[in-house]
């Protein structure tokens, strides 16, 4: 059963899909799914939506969502890495505060990964997730410069150089004149794209994507990492951002747990993958619910027998 | 803007209408285009659903059974469902925007599906961007393209799995996993064999946009397209923005698609 929902987020408001679990189990454990880039709540392949009716079967909550003024969320907004930021925290305190949520799993793929990752460094206790599971976490700043993240820089000289290089520039100076509105309609953009906000946002982009590897090493909190075999990213992950543990996860009192899905791509492309995705996630989250839940007895028994003393 | 669910309960489908502040001059039915096409426009094309809003036209857009947050898992998608699901949104839109015009967009495969579904006078206008007017030959480039994928991520030695297995495969009755996607032999038959491009224009004011390295001409078309004097075809020069996840907009699809709206349609604001 799913229930459709308006998540307040500053001056905007977010629409996301909450799955109800099917069973009740002890704990109320909500899964929290952060997608990539300029992606839906959908996901590649379906995959956030049939992850969320996995969860949901096993006896999780599970929360999708649109970041503001994106896809079904009302409004248009130029959207900026400290928006989905923002917009991860709403969703994070909304889900714990509405459905009354024991717990909260944040749950990312790439750049949905790293946002998950950031918000465990909020200052307000219900934003935060109480675990983290993140899928090929987006982890190296260089890759946000290739064209799909959409903040190329445009450089006047290869524009140049693809005007007067390129077809009949005769012809083309030629017909100027009836071009012209479009060239200037061109010409706008180019320099806005060359000046202004595109490059600045890159930047922004680049320095939160850096902060990875040293969130990383500050949570101490329960994390899975999951990578695909065949994923760039693992290797850019292994060997530019923690090259010989340099950030001495393995040393942490609580290391972050390692999963490598084998012939596994960067979004697990294929049913076979996508369902030892699931498998992989369903089963750590039970565990890491017995182990609350084994805390929990603990807990209660201790303070009963120093209640009893 | 209402997002839910509408349809049958045993065929639940999930739209969103981007309705205008001040009453709709029109109404405008998404369709969307196929598989991973959907995911990597979806953002794309819900900005330009909502920028067409504020200008007076009504937007609905859903996910066809089995795609999206619809009901049902992809192995129920088939074209046959997909164009019934678009004559069930097109009469939902209908009842709201009463007896203002009713037109269908769909890129690519939506293009097809919008096509397929105005047969029969089911709408006033066509807006149809970058169509797939020969499915046979798309459906071979899917299945081509997980063997191109596996071919970047596998050792050669490892993708012993041809277009003619998967075939094969839907011959004999099973599914076939194209990138995440599970393609049923239903869909194979009617994307190979059961659904053609439709013989003549219906509605008459079609306006097709497409890149100009598509090549489209009169000669893509059956014979009754080419003779229908409000069938327009204009080339842009919009990047093929369906390939990949990124924030460009495909504003020159857009724009003439604007002006169409205000111009030939008469659509004024």
């Amino acid at each position: 059963m799913t229930e459709l929902v308006s998540i307040p987020a500053e001056d905007w408001t977010l629409h996301g899909i909450v799955h109800l679990p099917t069973q009740s189990s002890g704990k109320r454990v909500g899964v929290l799914l952060y997608h990539e880039n300029y992606n839906t709540k959908i996901g590649t392949h379906r995959l956030f939506r049939e992850l969320s009716e996995r969860l949901a079967c096993a006896g999780f909550y599970a929360l999708r969502y649109d970041d503001r003024g994106m896809c079904d969320s009302p409004g248009i907004c130029d959207l900026t890495i400290a928006d989905r930021l923002a917009d991860a925290r709403a969703a994070a305190k909304f889900f714990r505060v509405v459905y009354k949520l024991d717990v909260v799993v944040g749950w990312g793929l790439c750049l949905g990964a790293t946002i998950a990752l950031h918000t465990s460094a909020s200052s307000d206790p219900q934003e935060q997730p109480d675990a983290l599971m993140l899928c090929s976490i987006l982890a190296d700043p260089g890759i946000v410069s290739l064209p799909q993240f959409g903040y190329e820089r445009v450089e006047i000289s290869k524009v140049a150089q693809e005007f007067f290089l390129r077809g009949n520039v005769f012809r083309k100076l030629l017909n100027a004149p009836r071009s012209f509105r479009s060239w200037m309609r061109k010409l706008g953009v180019i320099v806005r794209r060359h000046s202004q906000g595109a490059p600045k946002e890159l930047a922004r982009m680049k320095t939160t994507i850096g902060r990875v590897g040293g969130l990383l090493a500050a949570y101490d909190g329960p994390c899975l990492m999951i990578f695909g075999e065949k994923d760039s990213y693992l290797e850019d992950f292994t060997e530019r951002v923690n090259p010989n543990d340099k950030l001495k996860l393995k040393e942490k009192p609580n290391p972050p747990e390692w999963v490598l899905i084998e012939n596994g791509d960067h979004t697990f492309s294929s049913r076979e993958k996508t369902e030892q995705l699931f498998q992989i996630t369903l089963n750590w989250l039970e565990r890491f619910q017995n182990r609350e839940q084994g805390a929990d007895a603990v807990g209660t028994a201790t303070g009963n027998s120093a209640a009893a003393d | 803007m209402k997002v839910q669910y509408f349809g049958k309960p045993s065929r639940r489908l999930f739209g969103v209408l981007d309705a205008p502040p001040h009453g709709a001059r029109a109404g405008l039915v998404f369709c969307p285009p196929f598989g991973e096409e959907m995911i990597t426009t979806y953002a794309r094309l819900a900005r330009w659903s909502k920028q067409l809003a504020a200008s007076g036209i009504a937007v609905l857009r859903f996910h066809p059974f089995g795609t999206g947050e619809s009901g049902g898992s992809f192995a129920d998608f088939n074209v046959e469902g997909a164009v019934q699901d678009t004559v069930t949104a097109l009469s939902y839109l209908r009842d709201l925007v009463g007896t203002k015009p009713i037109g269908l967009f769909g890129l690519r495969f939506g293009g097809f599906l919008a096509a397929q579904t105005a047969i029969g006078g089911r709408a006033d206008f066509l807006l149809l961007w970058s169509p797939i007017v020969k499915l046979p030959q798309y459906f071979r480039e899917l299945l081509r393209i997980r063997l191109m994928a596996e071919a970047v991520h596998l050792r050669t030695e490892q993708v012993t799995y041809t277009t003619q297995d998967m075939v094969d495969d839907f011959e004999a009755g099973r599914t076939v996993d194209v990138l995440g996607y599970e393609f049923s032999p239903t869909l194979y038959h009617q994307m190979t064999k059961g659904f053609s491009w439709p013989e003549a224009p219906n509605p008459r004011n079609v306006l097709l946009l497409s890149r100009s390295s598509e090549r489209f001409s009169a000669a893509s078309f059956p014979q009754e397209w080419a003779k229908c004097e409000a069938f327009t075809m204009s080339a842009v020069t919009d990047p093929p923005f369906w390939e990949n996840f990124s924030s460009v907009f495909p504003q020159r699809f857009a724009d003439s698609s604007q002006s169409w709206f205000d111009q030939t349609l008469a659509l004024k604001r």
